[in-house]
């Protein structure tokens, strides 16, 4: 684990590398629940389900080699109803802007006016959570399920390796089997510089990896989103500002093997969160946009519909709320905490299927 | 057989929110079915969403359609029309 002020600069690469992949294979978090329910396109699931299981071979081979300090990882809590709840508004949210939470980062680097106003919902949407953040304080410990542990190999206490090999090794059967018949190429024609999606569930696998091994936790992004919003909410109306006990909250607080103590929280300060998320939000915005600029396909659009762009913010706004709700994005949840099979993430998980559900259904008519 | 080039319907999907395109395609290679595999009408998409060009030109192809791909200035340009037939431009 590196010291937090020497994190920037390989979280910045980290960031880059994964907007720049995201945006050449079409690598999309939410395509992989939308498109099953609005086209019965399994396409992007597989991908999903390829990146999920290799981050879950690789957190825990650097799990065994030493190279994880936290283990859970920090932030993470115990499961409770709200992450299910959580889950299925960030489900409703994701599917109408468009994009999650990085991937609204990655189509607004490369100029999708859409993109670009569900980022703005994402801050409008965490500021609406501190409004709401004691109330929802006290579903949250009502609603947990279990003190004493996070993960399922917790629960069951059990190694995590048995339950890691006992997922992993039918799960890369059956990508074999979908080798085999060519399940893992898209049909059609495709678009200039492409990268398979399939490389790039494997890229992102081992840029999470990193990204836990350097910083000591997955990748996560939205409590920055909290930190923007806190931070306009205190130029605009400090005195109402001054009253949020959210943005006093700290969600982090450990000591690093070395004796460091990582603090940090959603308050618009620099602070320990800050220094490992920012890097990671500017490298993926810059690195989608770099992809897009040497593809000659970077440009801002103003084509879309009134409609579309508001159901965009709309996205935004639930999915920066959610996120809150839920104590994490889904890039958190689906490729930080399932990997390690997290009960809170697998909560998250299984609320994002009806809420993607639901979130098509609306789409359909806001579109057509 | 031959034909004479029909007239183009132009669907300009320039910066819609994802998967717009897709859905907006579908809808009108549908509704435009009769005319698109006569051969009177081609369908013209104009789409800057890298994810639309493989999944609009595989479901074209699957509905017995020919397409195209154009990449041109910072978007994509798919030619979407009536497929067996020698076209005259």
């Amino acid at each position: 684990m590196m010291p937090i002020g020497s994190i920037y600069v390989p979280a910045f690469a980290v960031g880059a590398a994964a907007g720049f992949l995201m945006h050449r294979s079409g690598f999309c978090l939410v395509c992989s629940f939308r498109n099953f329910f609005l086209f019965r396109d399994v396409f992007p699931a597989r991908n999903l389900l390829l990146a999920v299981v290799s981050s879950m071979v690789l957190f825990e081979a650097a799990r065994r080699l030493g190279l994880l300090p936290f283990y859970p990882f920090p932030m993470l809590g115990f499961p409770s109803v709200s992450h299910l709840i959580g889950g299925g508004i960030f489900g409703v949210g994701m599917v109408l802007a468009g994009g999650c939470v990085v991937g609204v980062l990655y189509r607004m680097g490369a100029g999708n006016l859409v993109a670009g106003t569900a980022f703005l919902g994402l801050l409008a949407g965490s500021a609406v959570y501190a409004e709401i953040h004691p109330a929802w304080s006290v579903v949250k410990d009502r609603g947990t399920l279990s003190h004493g542990w996070s993960t399922i190999p917790q629960g069951l206490g059990v190694d995590p390796g048995f339950v890691v090999l006992a997922v992993a090794v039918p799960s890369f059967a059956l990508f074999l089997r979908w080798r085999a018949d060519g399940s893992w190429t898209r049909r059609g024609m495709l678009p200039r510089g492409h990268v398979p999606m399939w490389a790039a569930a494997i890229g992102l696998s081992v840029l999470g990896t990193a990204v836990y091994v350097l910083s000591g936790m997955p990748i996560g992004i939205t409590t920055s989103y909290a930190k923007m919003a806190g931070w306009v909410e205190s130029v605009l109306a400090p005195n109402h500002f001054a009253t949020l006990d959210y943005f006093r909250s700290v969600s982090l607080n450990v000591a690093s093997p070395a004796g460091e103590i990582l603090r940090g929280g959603p308050a618009p300060v620099f602070d320990a969160v800050a220094a490992i998320q920012l890097p990671l939000i500017a490298g993926v915005v810059l690195g989608s946009a770099l992809s897009a600029v040497l593809l000659s396909e970077f440009r801002v659009y103003g084509g879309a519909p009134p409609k579309q762009l508001l159901a965009g913010f709309a996205g935004g706004i639930l999915m920066g709320l959610a996120s809150r709700m839920g104590s994490g994005c889904n890039v958190w949840h689906l490729l930080g905490g399932v990997p390690i099979l997290a009960a809170p993430s697998l909560l998250f998980a299984a609320g994002l299927f009806p809420g993607a559900w639901a979130g098509t259904l609306l789409l359909r008519k806001i579109i057509t | 057989m031959t034909r004479m080039p029909g007239r183009t319907v132009e669907l300009d999907l320039r910066g819609h929110v994802c998967p717009a395109s897709l859905l907006l395609s579908l809808k009108n290679m549908n509704s435009m079915r009769e005319e698109l595999s006569s051969g009177e009408v081609a369908l013209r998409i104009l789409t800057e969403n890298r994810e639309s060009v493989p999944t609009i030109t595989d479901a074209a192809r699957s509905m017995g359609y020919a397409v195209t791909v154009e990449h041109t200035e910072a978007h994509y340009v798919l030619l979407v029309e009536s497929a067996g037939e020698e076209v005259i431009r």
